[in-house]
């Protein structure tokens, strides 16, 4: 990073420091820190990078927001002015963006972060909260509007779980929106926006909280109700996102039909309070009952302060039955922790995927450990013999013989007793130990050893329902070594080691492809036709990605794809604002086409040096007048030849990539 | 530095953690309504090992599962935290597991000694299993089970799915597919994958794929028996040049086959993919049937063998059946959570020299028109002799596609639509899918998805009757 360059001006750290936020996908204290320093040192720039911050914020994917959120928390702790009065200005909208597009657990994230920002910065001298009062005050109300919503949005679908499937099939979720009287707002799912346009939909489009005021249900109070939002992103993906649209349609007028009144609303909610009021007098610490009696303190405010239009009464009533009930019953877990999960319908994806640098160390710490626990011992053991003799089956065989371990396959105490297994265990040791082991009395796979002919199990009904345990240990330490990522399974012999650590490697590999895959818009490939298939090996994953002439499919592939590289062209930038992107040098826009090989879009005859991009003959042009000059300004000619082999490399990448998933 | 939310996560999420203790043998079953999801880790500390349906649980990965029923089986016992709130979960104690990885170990002692055959010998021919059964009796999820033990011991199964009715492997309901199974499978997802433009963490499938367009195999079963035919003569010959496949052999599922009108459509697929075992599950009456068919005294013997069913398996009704082929066609497009895909909006003009949309037959209202005419036949001529000419597809002109084809999804085929005849169509495997938004009878095009970008490609295209339609944005 060239934060500490002689003096560049806000524009160049600015965009410096964006790209540095491209790179942060995940939670990494390092990675954070490194920023916040930065930050720190750039004072004088604060404005041009809180400014690219929230929009890093707004643009990145709901999976990298956490982090995105946590930087601007630690600047804003670590920091602290200007950063506090810049971040302050768009706090409830950078935070409310980012709190809609996201999962449950995130969330849950954030509102610990929100109570944060209320406290003084601890060890500060100042007794001021981070962020000012009613800047936090706005999200908090938001939040809890849409909490209620939220449980309001659950207990309908219980009522409709029944009818669900038949509704469903016959309305689009337009359909929905259009009947849809409350406050909830259908959002358009991401790929609907992206049939019509050739980019992906990656980020998402801002909201525009403004605009939805104008909505019946929000017309008391113009915060907007975030929660609806929830199943935007990971929802479209869901196959009941319609259903669960179409319900929330098609119920809304039931609960028009029961109007509660204000007054009634705040005779229900006095008992609430003091209930709750003693109860957190109980438990001073419990934050479930802090958060819910400040829900109840506001909701009360609101109630006799303004006037709420019905169908919001009806939804206050709701949850307040739901809190009553869960007040009441102590044993019942708190109403929130119900309501969280039903933000969410889809699934968050796995953390795995998000786990950056981290992968590595977490991987080899599996590959150490993780060898089947149920025999550790003798497994330690065989591996020692089986690093010792590292030739063939056979004198692997005879050395687990004399080591006396080829009790591995022996039954377990369990069944020693089950009448088949006697003669079995008999034939197993005679097998082993009088005749020398042919190849297909051993299973070669291996180091561990398996006579399978002599395993008494027949393809017949009788001898299948007898039940085996000694066979678990075939099944499972056939290949001992485990990959802790994905349960793959290796040899503890050299080989299998070997092939390990290559498959380690792939891990790794796949995993940073999953981050920059996240720039660019992703489709199913074709599928092949007959005889490509018959050709086609499904070869091992780990193997060198780079390897040209992988598969069949590869051959022609790699050809275009090295005369490809030699034509110079690179992955068309995401970014709508590079999207218009002139070469520095001739001030000519470049050619964005669709590359059949990369099958992506690509700026042609065009190559990066750094984070910028160039006409490849411009280039050239240069770099042979910076040769004859020693260096040009920072950037001697050696990184120029380096960021051009970078280029190519990140092609040959971009087509392993596809070959490999093929 | 202060990064709020790091040290308290895990106290917030311990008040929706569900901890379950599995004994050894011992299976937890839990269903998941497609409103909500669960997350399932085996625990970071426990001594044991878990999988599902066959395939390993990394411990401490979260794995995340909505809208299914399912289960997980521990060997050795183990420890679960389950996060979020399972609609129905319980541990069962009687699984038929046991007799599952008797049948696997069975079948892996086939492949040992198919491996020290030759090469290209017959003996080196692995075991071609064959499950067939009643609805909801889970051939699936043996065929899974048998799978995931497979891939395990570093074996490299062909896995073939027949059943068009369900929602198919590596692809849409409606076809059938065959791939290679040489890398672990997804926890999360079924068969997993196939490729797309993204990486995967788990390693995608490249299947062999052949749309039908019937729910049921009696629908077009002429043409169901042709491309099974298609398919064998494909798998055979890919499993001679790959000997690894070869020795491994196949696992194929079925759709539901529990009476007596199936019994030419088994023989048929028993013949083509040279079977050597038929598992029967969930019916005495078949299994019985299947000993008569299949005598062990005849020169190439096929092992019959019945299998228990779980008690795990529930019977599925017809809208979340419905709604998992729906997901199914989704992931085509749109992908998974995991990795999001984005399919592109392509019109497609009927009065283009490379338009050519096709339609499936419905072979039982032909041959009920056919009736009609029978009696005009020389006597000898019979039906089978007659119904070789029968089309089992049909071309479509520009004025017959009307919005009956909307919603529904449409095959892409290998053949190039220039020269495409019934009998091309009727047998062509599958380049990819679209789906029909909108039919514009006026002007003459329709507007589609399609999964790749740019244009559709000069192919033939087939539209069916199933997956029914469906609304998919």
């Amino acid at each position: 990073m060239s934060y500490n360059d002689d003096v560049p001006s806000p524009e160049e750290l600015a965009e410096d420091y964006r790209s540095s936020l491209e790179d942060l996908s995940v939670n990494s204290r390092w990675e954070i820190t490194n920023l916040t320093v930065i930050a720190k040192e750039n004072i004088h720039a604060a404005q041009a990078i809180s400014k690219v911050i929230e929009e890093h914020i707004q643009k990145t994917s709901p999976l990298r927001k956490l982090p995105a959120l946590y930087l601007l928390d630690s600047i804003a702790k670590n920091v602290g002015t200007p950063y506090t009065l810049f971040f302050g200005r768009n706090l409830y909208r950078t935070f409310m963006d980012a709190y809609s597009l996201v999962e449950g657990p995130v969330r849950r994230k954030l509102e610990e972060m929100l109570q944060t920002w209320k406290q003084p910065v601890p060890g500060s001298t100042s007794s001021n909260p981070l962020f000012p009062a009613d800047t936090t005050r706005k999200i908090d109300n938001a939040l809890i509007k849409a909490r209620t919503a939220a449980v309001q949005q659950q207990q309908k679908q219980m009522k409709q779980d029944n009818a669900r499937f038949g509704i469903g099939q016959q309305s689009g979720p337009a359909a929905a929106a259009a009947a849809n009287p409350g406050p909830y707002r259908s959002t358009p799912t991401p790929p609907t926006n992206g049939h019509g346009q050739t980019g992906p939909y990656n980020p998402p489009p801002p909201q525009n909280f403004d605009g939805r005021v104008e909505q019946p249900g929000n017309k008391a109070t113009p915060q907007p109700s975030a929660p609806q939002d929830a199943p935007s992103i990971q929802g479209a993906q869901h196959p009941n996102y319609q259903q669960l649209a179409a319900q929330l349609g098609l119920t809304a007028p039931n609960l028009l039909a029961n109007i509660p009144t204000t007054d009634a609303l705040l005779n229900d909610i006095r008992p609430l309070i003091s209930t709750t009021q003693a109860r957190f007098a109980e438990n001073p610490w419990d934050t479930e009952i802090q958060k819910r009696l400040k829900a109840l303190l506001d909701l009360q405010t609101i109630l006799s302060t303004q006037q709420l239009p019905t169908d919001q009464l009806s939804q206050i009533r709701d949850q307040l039955s739901r809190i009553a009930i869960s007040v009441h019953v102590p044993a019942q877990p708190p109403a929130q922790a119900h309501q969280i999960p039903t933000l969410q319908p889809a699934p968050p994806p796995s953390l795995n995927i998000g786990q950056g640098p981290n992968l590595a160390s977490l991987l080899s710490q599996y590959s150490n450990n993780q060898a089947p626990i149920v025999n550790n011992t003798r497994n330690q053991a065989q591996s020692n013999i089986t690093a010792s003799i590292p030739s063939g089956a056979k004198n692997l065989f005879e050395s687990l013989v004399s080591a006396g371990l080829l009790k591995t396959n022996q039954t377990p105490p369990s069944s020693s007793g089950t009448k088949p297994n006697t003669p079995l265990n008999a034939g197993y040791y005679q097998s082993g130990l009088t005749k020398t082991p042919t190849p297909s009395a051993i299973s070669t796979t291996s180091g561990f050893t398996v006579h399978w002919e002599t395993l008494g199990v027949e393809l017949n009904s009788a001898s299948l329902k007898t039940p085996r345990p000694n066979f678990v240990s075939i099944l499972n330490e056939s290949l001992p070594n485990k990959c802790g990522s994905c349960a793959r399974r290796f040899t503890n012999n050299e080989q299998g080691k070997k092939d390990k650590a290559a498959h380690l490697d792939w891990h790794f590999r796949v995993h940073q492809r999953i981050a920059d895959s996240s720039k660019h818009a992703q489709f199913r490939s074709w599928y092949v036709g007959e005889e490509e298939w018959i050709k086609f090996r499904e070869d091992e994953d780990d193997s060198n990605a780079a390897i040209p002439g992988q598969s069949n499919q590869g051959t022609d592939l790699d050809t275009s794809a090295q005369e490809g590289s030699r034509q110079n062209y690179i992955p068309a930038p995401n970014d709508a604002a590079l999207s218009n992107l002139t070469c520095p040098v001739c001030k000519e826009k470049f050619n964005t086409v669709w590359h059949t090989d990369a099958e992506d879009w690509v700026l042609m005859d065009a190559i990066q040096s750094g984070s910028r991009i160039y006409h490849a003959s411009c280039f050239a042009e240069i770099s042979k007048e910076s040769t004859g000059v020693a260096s040009r300004g920072s950037t001697p000619d050696t990184s120029i030849s380096k960021g051009k082999r970078k280029a190519d490399q990140d092609l040959a990448s971009i087509i392993s990539k596809i070959k490999k998933e093929k | 530095m202060a990064l709020p939310g790091l040290d308290v996560t895990d106290s917030i999420d311990s008040s929706t953690i569900l901890t379950r203790d599995l004994k050894p043998n011992q299976e937890f079953r839990f269903e998941v309504p497609a409103t909500s999801s669960i997350t399932i880790r085996l625990t970071a500390g426990t001594a044991g090992t878990a999988e599902l349906f066959g395939t390993e649980l990394s411990k401490g990965l979260p794995y995340t599962f909505t809208c299914c029923k399912s289960a997980i089986y521990t060997w050795t016992g183990c420890s679960l935290s389950i996060e979020g709130a399972p609609s129905v979960e319980y541990i069962a104690e009687e699984t038929p597991m046991a007799t599952y990885l008797n049948l696997h170990i069975a079948l892996e002692k086939l492949r040992v000694a198919a491996s020290d055959c030759p090469p290209t010998t017959e003996g080196a021919q692995g075991p071609r299993i064959l499950l067939i059964g009643p609805p909801d009796v889970g051939k699936t999820t043996v065929a899974k089970i048998l799978t995931g033990y497979s891939i395990r011991q570093g074996r490299k199964p062909m896995v073939i799915n027949l059943d068009t009715a369900g929602e198919g492997v590596l692809t849409v309901p409606g076809t059938i597919s065959a791939a290679s199974f040489g890398s672990v499978m997804d926890v999360e997802d079924g068969f997993g994958s196939s490729p797309m433009s993204a990486p995967s963490a788990i390693p995608v499938k490249l299947p062999l794929v052949y749309y039908y367009g019937f729910e049921t195999a009696e629908s077009g079963s002429r043409r169901y028996k042709r491309l099974i035919s298609r398919m064998a003569v494909a798998v055979n010959s890919r499993l001679e040049e790959d000997i690894e496949s070869k020795n491994t052999g196949l696992i194929i599922d079925t759709p539901s086959f529990d009476n007596q009108t199936n019994g030419d459509v088994i023989s048929h697929i028993v013949a083509e993919f040279s079977i050597t075992t038929i598992a029967i599950l969930g019916s005495e009456r078949l299994y019985n049937t299947m000993l008569k068919s299949f005598p062990p005294s005849s020169s190439s013997p096929i092992n019959v063998i019945k299998l228990p069913t779980s008690g795990g398996c529930v019977d599925r009704d017809a809208p979340y059946k419905k709604s998992i082929r729906d997901a199914a066609v989704k992931k085509y497009f749109f992908g998974d959570a995991k990795c999001t895909l984005s399919p592109y909006t392509v019109s497609i003009e009927f009065d283009s020299p490379t338009f050519s949309l096709w339609e499936v037959v419905d072979s039982l209202s032909s041959s009920a028109e056919r009736q009609k005419n029978i009696s005009f036949l020389p006597i000898g001529e019979d039906e089978s002799s007659l119904s070789a000419d029968e089309e089992v597809v049909k071309r479509l002109a520009p004025g017959d596609v009307d919005s009956r084809f909307e919603n529904m999804v449409v095959a892409v085929l290998q053949v190039d639509a220039k020269d495409a005849g019934a009998k091309e169509v009727g047998e062509s495997a599958v380049m990819g899918f679209l789906f029909v938004q909108e039919v514009d009878e006026k002007e003459r095009r329709m507007k589609v998805l399609s999964p790749v970008p740019g244009r559709v490609p000069a192919k033939a295209l087939l539209v069916g009757r199933w997956p029914e339609g469906m609304f998919l944005t």
